[in-house]
């Protein structure tokens, strides 16, 4: 399953957003291939918050699945939520 | 063209012929010069990161102009959330760079004229927003820097620009031709004058009818013929001079501010933004300093950085679970998300201008600088409390390497045993960079009088508040007048 990411700008975030992405990549081990939002073959988006606010518009998904990370702390939920999109995929 | 990344906007500056003096030197190679290179650093940063992931939401708009992507600074606000995201993208930058990335003057400029161009349309039928509007396109289609130069050299500051003994004090009109005017004076403490493709001239006050041959504004390419660089010195400047030893504090960026010498430079009329309208000063003036006031949202990104150091420094010396220590960062946090909440709530408020252009809520803007002009410096000397007084006794980087003395320093600079000495250096590098270095240009004397000193800001809280609905409130609900009341 290719599932494109979005990132907020990042004006404070409270974590390590681009290694929590890492982090979520490795653990959904070659799964999930993650490429840019704009990938419009992308099976649908994670929006990557710096914080609960999670300021990202989500407008331009709207229509295609999407999912959000507000804190590093929804890392589990997360490989949760994509293995089972990728299994229900296969 | 597209969004320019750090190394194609070096590129660019390579290709000016700016004329920069420094030391008494003409400097040949500004982009290579290790004084001013941390400076072009920090504005490659504005560049560099409209390319991230991380970043983009923040760093670039949608242009109004031509619907295509452009780097934000080069856009014209256009609703509240694109001056949200200019306050959101002032802390990101200011965390990442830890000084002054300099872009945001001629960002405010051109949103400034944006506004007062139109209105003046509005009144004479003249073409400046027609002209405006296609400067800012060049501009955005070539992601350019522009200096917003504003602060001229004023000379008796108790005098009107016409009175003063030198009438070039402030700079003027000195000669119109067919084809443009020219123009004589100065700017003083001009923010990465020389890491600018283009200066953008506004008049510094209000202009009276005597003043008119100074309410003058338009934009230049910034090697125009007749316009010379001096920079200014920075405290510790010489530093980076020294190669890049721990010394420095911060190893990459830093800012630069210059007077700018304008010797009869020749502006062609379809870069004139204004031509002795005078009664339009104010808005301009107001509408420059409003929005440059909400810029300062980028000290609260260096507060982040300087509150980091200091709670670094507390666990390599031992004392960060000492409970006053504990408490002046708990207080040096609530001041700098102070800052954050004036910068993001004169956002929220902002409005419409009949331009279509969005303007911030100028009472908020004015005071969250006015804030901005104080609590930068207690958050500074809370954190040299905790640092110690080793941030201003600690011995060169030559000295740590020595082979007859370094071995002292190693050993009794030590703080906590599984802390290198070294990195204790250099987070007190850091510490005396932005509180009394290099960067303290930007993070204390700037935010004291970048966009105005804290009186000017005390004016407009004045006139701006709503002091007789304040009293009618008073007024009815101590029955002195009567009021429609809940009894
Ligand atoms: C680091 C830095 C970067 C800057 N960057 C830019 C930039 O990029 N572009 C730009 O245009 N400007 C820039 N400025 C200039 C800034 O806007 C001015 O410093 C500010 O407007 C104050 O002007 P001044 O420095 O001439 O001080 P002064 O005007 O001399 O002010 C000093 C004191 O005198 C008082 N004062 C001045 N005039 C009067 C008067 N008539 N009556 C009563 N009191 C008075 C002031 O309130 C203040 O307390 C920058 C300044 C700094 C320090």
């Amino acid at each position: 399953m290719k599932v494109g990411v979005k990132y907020c700008g990042g004006c404070n975030p409270s974590y390590d957003r681009v290694k929590t992405v890492k982090e979520l990549e490795e653990r959904l081990g070659g799964k999930v291939e993650f490429v840019s939002w704009r990938d419009e073959n992308a099976d649908g988006v994670v929006i990557v918050a710096g914080c609960p606010v999670s300021c990202v518009d989500g407008e331009p998904f709207a229509g295609r699945p999407s999912w959000r990370i507000n804190g590093h702390e929804d890392l589990d939920g997360m490989v949760k939520s994509l293995e089972e999109a990728a299994g229900e995929k296969r | 063209m597209a969004m320019m990344n750090a190394k194609q906007y070096e590129e660019s500056l390579r290709k000016l012929n700016l004329k920069v003096y420094q030391f008494g030197k003409r400097v040949e190679n500004v982009v290579d010069d290790p004084i001013i290179r941390p400076s072009m650093n920090a504005v490659a940063a504005t560049y560099e990161f409209a390319h991230r992931p991380e970043h983009e939401d923040l760093m670039v708009a949608t242009s109004h102009l031509t619907g295509e992507r452009i780097n934000r600074f080069t856009h014209i606000h256009q609703s509240v959330d694109d001056l949200v995201k200019k306050s959101k993208m002032g802390r990101m930058l200011g965390r990442n760079t830890a000084c002054c990335f300099q872009r945001c003057v001629g960002m405010d400029a051109m949103n400034a004229l944006s506004i007062t161009t139109y209105d003046i349309d509005a009144k004479y039928g003249t073409e400046y927003n027609k002209r405006f509007l296609k400067f800012l396109e060049y501009v955005q289609k070539n992601d350019l820097v522009c200096d917003g130069a504003m602060t001229d050299t004023k000379g008796d500051r108790s005098l009107p620009p016409h009175k003063q003994a030198d009438p070039d004090l402030f700079l003027r009109v000195v000669e119109e031709k067919v084809d443009g005017i020219v123009v004589r004076g100065a700017k003083a403490h001009q923010t990465g004058a020389v890491n600018s493709h283009e200066i953008i001239i506004m008049p510094t006050i209000t202009m009276r009818e005597e003043d008119k041959d100074y309410a003058v504004s338009f934009a230049v390419p910034s090697d125009s013929e007749g316009i010379t660089y001096i920079i200014g010195r920075q405290s510790c400047d010489t530093r980076k001079l020294e190669g890049m030893t721990i010394d420095r504090g911060n190893m990459y960026y830093g800012g630069h501010e210059a007077l700018v010498v304008f010797d009869n430079v020749f502006v062609p009329w379809d870069r004139v933004f204004m031509y002795k309208e005078h009664e339009f000063t104010t808005s301009l003036v107001e509408n420059f300093a409003s929005y440059h006031r909400q810029s300062y949202a980028c000290k609260v990104g260096v507060g982040d950085v300087l509150i980091g150091a200091t709670q670094t420094i507390a666990e390599m010396n031992g004392t960060d679970r000492a409970s006053h220590v504990r408490d002046k960062i708990v207080e040096m946090n609530h001041l700098n998300e102070t800052l954050y909440c004036g910068c993001i709530a004169c956002a929220s408020e902002g409005h419409r201008e009949h331009s279509g252009t969005y303007q911030v809520n100028v009472l908020l803007a004015n005071v969250h600088k006015h804030n901005v002009t104080r609590f930068p410096y207690e958050i500074a000397r809370l954190s040299q409390d905790i640092a110690g007084g080793l941030m201003v006794t600690l011995p060169s980087a030559a000295d740590f390497e020595s082979p007859e003395v370094g071995k002292w320093l190693d050993k009794y600079y030590k703080g906590r045993a599984d802390v290198p000495t070294e990195h204790r250096m250099r987070i007190l590098r850091l510490i005396e960079n932005i509180t009394l270095g290099t960067a303290a240009v930007g993070y204390l004397t700037e935010s004291m009088h970048g966009a105005g000193s804290p009186q000017a800001q005390r004016i407009m809280i004045a006139r701006l508040v709503n002091m007789n609905e304040k009293q009618r409130l008073a007024r009815e609900l101590c029955g002195i007048d009567k009021g429609d009341h809940v009894s």
